[in-house]
């Protein structure tokens, strides 16, 4: 019974709630049970808020039982990156000089998530300050991937993607600057979405690189992203860089033929240089989609190279300016490699951040004249399968060993470039059975299009629904005890406690838009 | 290393030799990219010195 319940999908657990065929308690109890079986393994949790989970579970029947409206995702478990406020739990951003913060407010997703009926099960493992793509987190463990422990979960938001494999909760949000979201989605045979940049709030969220941090949903269907989706989108007047764009919804387009859609696949680059399985798969899925009715285009954009170097030197920068402060009064509580990665970007030259932000411009002028003749990319979300646990380098292909940071954003830094959506959908698994994901890149605002194709693509093929073999093995009985903490205190322990956000010494997170 | 340890020291970041060769060692692998893209960029026309950093956004969307 309890695997029945926890194989459902999001949309599935809350047409369930609606119609009362399960309690909310329930849910909440058997997520409960299967992170304490499996986490002390994958710790993919930071916080575990199981006592608050419950009470709300039985506010939530009690409204039921009183005939209250209610939303979307009522009853529902879900969780949230640790980077993302909540009020009075601990907001860690997986480090240690966030350890003791304790947000006064929510952040605006984590309200309207509650507003929408959600239950925050708890807050999710991350790479350190989502500075990395591992979520080897040396403050509160190695997140493991659930189809090998042995195996990385990728990052940075490894928790989320871990969590929602692991069937531990219905749905997670993550958060993206490089491919946060959409790496460990497809390293963890989920599906996840990086929205439009702007089109989802990131006030309080703590910030890594502001002109790309984007926060968004991960599931197992689209249909959940979807969900999750239309809850959090829309315009935030407490975000300086939320657009004003309005959300129309995605759930009424989503079972929409794909029938004459036109894919662009760029010639040279996103089958260049990946391992042979994920080329296969991620053709194949080429393939799938030719059969539901879409046209595959060869299209080219003539600047594609020279955006991993564009990310990292954007990416290097913008972080060093947010820890600029702790960088100098607290360098030993950070993480050796994000340690490293602060330093590094503290050094690089004004020139090559603004060359790099100049061929941001380019690099969208292109890809905006691209989706005049196709509708939509598709590509690899990343070019290798999960590798060792601790690898900080990666053989792709003619047995030459490269850095992990740069080639894990070798297809996912083009999106956080240009702020286009773009989603991840599982493809496939190589031979030792580790997922594959392909990326979904659309135009600006057009989310609704990729659920669209996504959804197509899951109603045909099954490797969105598959389990883990370790979690239908026997349950573990220990949990860790960093993960059955729970914060409720309710008092803001925030710098001077007046800002949204931890400040490390000055205002952080301000948008440069020099020019409209 | 030199050229790294005027780096931070114009930065005002006080880094011990053996940080300065962790930095520095990144610095190297990822200096040659910028400077390739120094060079793109170079050849562009004036409209890109735009400097844009929220490149799909609102407005121009709506």
């Amino acid at each position: 019974m309890s695997d029945e319940l926890l194989d459902m999908t999001l949309a599935e657990a809350a047409a369930a709630v609606r119609e009362r065929r399960v309690s909310p308690t329930e849910l909440v109890r058997r997520c409960l049970e299967r992170i304490e079986a499996h986490d002390v393994t994958l710790r993919a949790w930071i916080t575990v808020c199981a006592d608050e989970a419950l009470a709300q579970a039985q506010v939530a029947e009690k409204a039921q039982r009183a005939g209250a409206r209610v939303g979307p995702l009522h009853g529902v478990p879900i969780a949230l990156k640790d980077n993302i406020a909540t009020r009075g739990v601990r907001t860690t951003a997986g480090s240690r000089i966030l350890a003791d913060w304790i947000p006064e407010e929510d952040a605006t997703v984590t309200a309207r998530l509650r507003a929408a009926g959600a239950i925050v099960l708890g807050k999710l493992n991350l790479h350190e300050f989502a500075w990395g793509g591992t979520s080897d987190n040396p403050h509160y463990g190695t997140v493991r991937n659930p189809w090998n422990p042995d195996r990385f979960p990728g990052g940075s938001s490894g928790g989320s993607g871990v969590a929602v494999a692991a069937r531990m909760c219905f749905g997670a949000m993550g958060t993206d600057t490089g491919g946060s979201i959409r790496l460990p989605s497809a390293i963890n045979g989920i599906t996840g979405i990086r929205p439009t940049y702007g089109r989802v709030s990131n006030h309080g969220i703590v910030p890594l690189a502001w002109s790309m941090d984007t926060a968004g949903p991960m599931a197992r269907t689209a249909e959940d992203c979807a969900i999750l989706f239309d809850v959090v989108a829309g315009h935030d007047p407490r975000d300086p860089t939320s657009a004003r764009q309005r959300s129309q919804g995605c759930g009424p387009s989503l079972r929409d033929s794909i029938c004459g859609l036109r894919i662009g696949v760029i010639p040279g680059y996103f089958f260049h240089h990946l391992q042979p399985a994920v080329e296969a798969a991620v053709r194949r899925a080429l393939d799938v989609f030719d059969t539901l009715g879409a046209d595959v285009i060869e299209i080219p954009i003539e600047h594609i190279h020279g955006n991993i170097s564009a990310q990292l030197t954007i990416e290097s920068a913008e972080p060093s300016t947010y820890h600029q402060h702790w960088l100098r009064e607290r360098p030993q509580d950070y993480g050796a490699d994000v340690r490293a990665l602060l330093e590094v970007g503290e050094l690089m030259l004004a020139t090559h951040y603004l060359q790099a932000q100049r061929y941001r411009a380019l690099l969208r002028e292109q890809f905006l004249a691209a989706f005049r003749k196709v509708d939509a990319f598709v590509c690899p979300t990343l070019p290798f399968t999960a590798t060792p646990v601790g690898a900080t380098t990666v053989c792709i292909e003619n047995g030459v060993e490269e850095s992990m940071l740069s080639a894990i954003m070798q297809f996912t830094g083009v999106a956080s470039l240009t702020g286009l959506p773009a989603m991840s959908v599982p493809c496939g698994f190589d031979a030792d059975g580790m997922p594959i994901g392909m990326q979904l890149i659309g135009r600006p605002f057009e989310e609704a299009s990729l659920f669209r194709m996504a959804a197509s693509y899951q109603g045909v093929t099954d490797f969105h629904s598959r389990v883990p073999a370790m979690i239908t093995a026997r349950a573990r009985p220990h949990l860790s005890p960093v993960q059955a903490s729970c914060s409720i205190a309710g008092v803001g322990q925030s710098g001077d406690g007046h800002e949204d956000l931890p400040d490390s010494g000055r205002r952080g997170a301000v948008p440069v838009r020099l020019l409209a | 290393m030199n050229d790294v340890a005027a780096l931070a020291k114009a930065a005002d970041l006080r880094l011990p030799d053996e940080r300065l060769v962790i930095v520095g060692r990144i610095l190297g692998e990822w200096w040659p990219g910028c400077v390739e893209l120094n060079r793109k960029m170079s050849d562009l026309s004036r409209r890109h010195l735009v400097p844009v950093t929220v490149p799909v956004h609102g407005d121009d969307h709506e």
